[in-house]
């Protein structure tokens, strides 16, 4: 578990590191948020841009990553698209079993549903980890490879 | 949790007229009409108003992937409760609530979503709300054909199967009251407001509405709360009432309390 006061303070700390490897992380909303985008290709040739956030859930009091693909004219890929073509979550694992790990929601700034990876069991898989210096890089070398975001070496 | 509050609220529906702007050379079908349940979703009325526009044989047939909805000039949430929709109109009583279909560009982050996309949306609501309330001890415990059942009351309007699933999720585990209060507050054109809050204060003496949307209002910057109705299920709750009776009475199937907040006429 992590309250959100130590959220706000490890988040800037974390972008910091993020840029210091080259990342393309900022804060948003003052700092209530972490966010991340860079371009990829799909296996059609297609270019996307993909968005990541990292979101404190006060549910949960646990980080959440939030995240979203969008065609060149704006709109966002569909769910298909996501976990097969860019996420390329093997078929032997069906929609509806993705979905109890990865679907839409609303996000909590924009308003508007972007995908998120389900917080739910987040704090137990973190009582596994060692937390006391930094609970998101730890957090993030977790959660982050699961939309495959790059993780620093650390 | 009263049988006859809960029956009542799960029985009351909204009038929706649905209306196509397609630009088609045809020009439009005629609108759709419909009554919908206030705790059911956009969602899951959509297949049904695009087979009514799709009837005409010699016309472009129109699929989900390709359309936006609107309400009042802004985009309406497929995944929001209907009733929570026609609450954020603020309309006079029984008017009807007008969406517009389109075919057009939609606006930034919209996302068409489907059946299966909205029972992944409520199923994660659920567990969210259980987790508030118990730390998920009954979601944990619950059979994966108790989740069937659920979402198959919502999708067939069978508040029988409702009422024996719903009890469970009502039901205080060991004693132990509810940690927290699963609350959502709506205004327009926002998104949703969430904030942690128990049902007793630290006195131990019970939380309101009013005090809980005060503390919300108060987080979204609003200059004067008074200026504003608190309603839900259409109708302006009294201040005074107590969250927990709220949740156990008050809550949409997906088992949050949603509060719609708007200026007072």
């Amino acid at each position: 578990m992590l309250t959100e006061q130590r959220f706000h303070e490890e988040i800037k700390s974390f972008v910091e590191r993020m840029v210091s490897e080259k990342l393309n992380w900022s804060l948003c909303e003052n700092g209530k948020y972490a966010k991340e985008s860079h371009l990829e290709q799909l296996p059609d040739g297609r270019i996307i841009s993909a968005e990541a956030h990292v979101i404190y859930n006060s549910t949960y009091q646990v980080p959440v990553i939030w995240f979203n693909y969008f065609e060149n004219n704006g709109t966002p890929l569909q769910f298909s698209t996501v976990v097969r073509d860019v996420l390329q979550i093997s078929e032997e694992e069906s929609d509806a079993s993705i979905r109890t790990r990865i679907s839409h929601l609303e996000h909590p700034f924009l308003g508007v549903l972007y995908f998120n990876i389900h917080p739910c069991n987040t704090s137990g898989l973190m009582k596994e980890l060692k937390t006391d210096d930094t609970y998101l890089l730890p957090w993030f070398s977790v959660y982050g490879p699961q939309i495959r975001l790059r993780v620093p070496t650390f | 949790m009263d049988y006859e509050v809960c029956r009542k609220v799960w029985e009351s529906q909204v009038p929706v007229q649905f209306t196509l702007h397609s630009n088609s050379a045809l020009g439009d079908p005629l609108p759709f009409y419909t009554m919908l349940p206030r705790y059911s979703f956009l969602a899951l009325a959509v297949p049904r108003v695009l087979a009514y526009f799709n009837r005409r044989e010699d016309g472009e047939k129109i699929v989900i992937d390709q359309i936006w909805l609107e309400a009042s000039g802004s985009p309406a949430k497929m995944y929001a409760p209907v009733g929570v929709l026609y609450d954020l109109q603020n309309l006079e009583r029984d008017q009807i609530l007008e969406i517009t279909v389109k075919t057009s560009s939609p606006p930034p982050g919209f996302v068409p979503i489907d059946r299966n996309a909205m029972e992944a949306i409520f199923m994660q609501s659920i567990k969210e709300a259980d987790y508030l309330k118990t730390k998920a001890a009954t979601t944990n415990n619950m059979q994966k054909e108790e989740y069937a059942q659920l979402w198959r009351s919502v999708t067939n309007n069978n508040f029988d199967e409702y009422w024996t699933i719903i009890q469970k999720l009502m039901e205080e585990k060991d004693g132990k009251e509810f940690d927290h209060i699963p609350l959502r507050v709506c205004m327009k054109n926002k998104p949703f407001k969430q904030i942690l809050i128990s049902s007793k204060d630290k006195s131990g003496s019970l939380i309101t509405i009013g005090d809980a949307i005060a503390q919300v209002l108060e987080d979204s910057a609003v200059a004067d709360p008074s200026d504003f109705r608190i309603t839900s299920h259409g109708i302006d709750v009294p201040p005074h009432t107590p969250l927990i009776f709220a949740a156990k009475n008050m809550a949409y199937p997906d088992n949050f309390v949603h509060i719609v907040v708007v200026p007072k006429l």
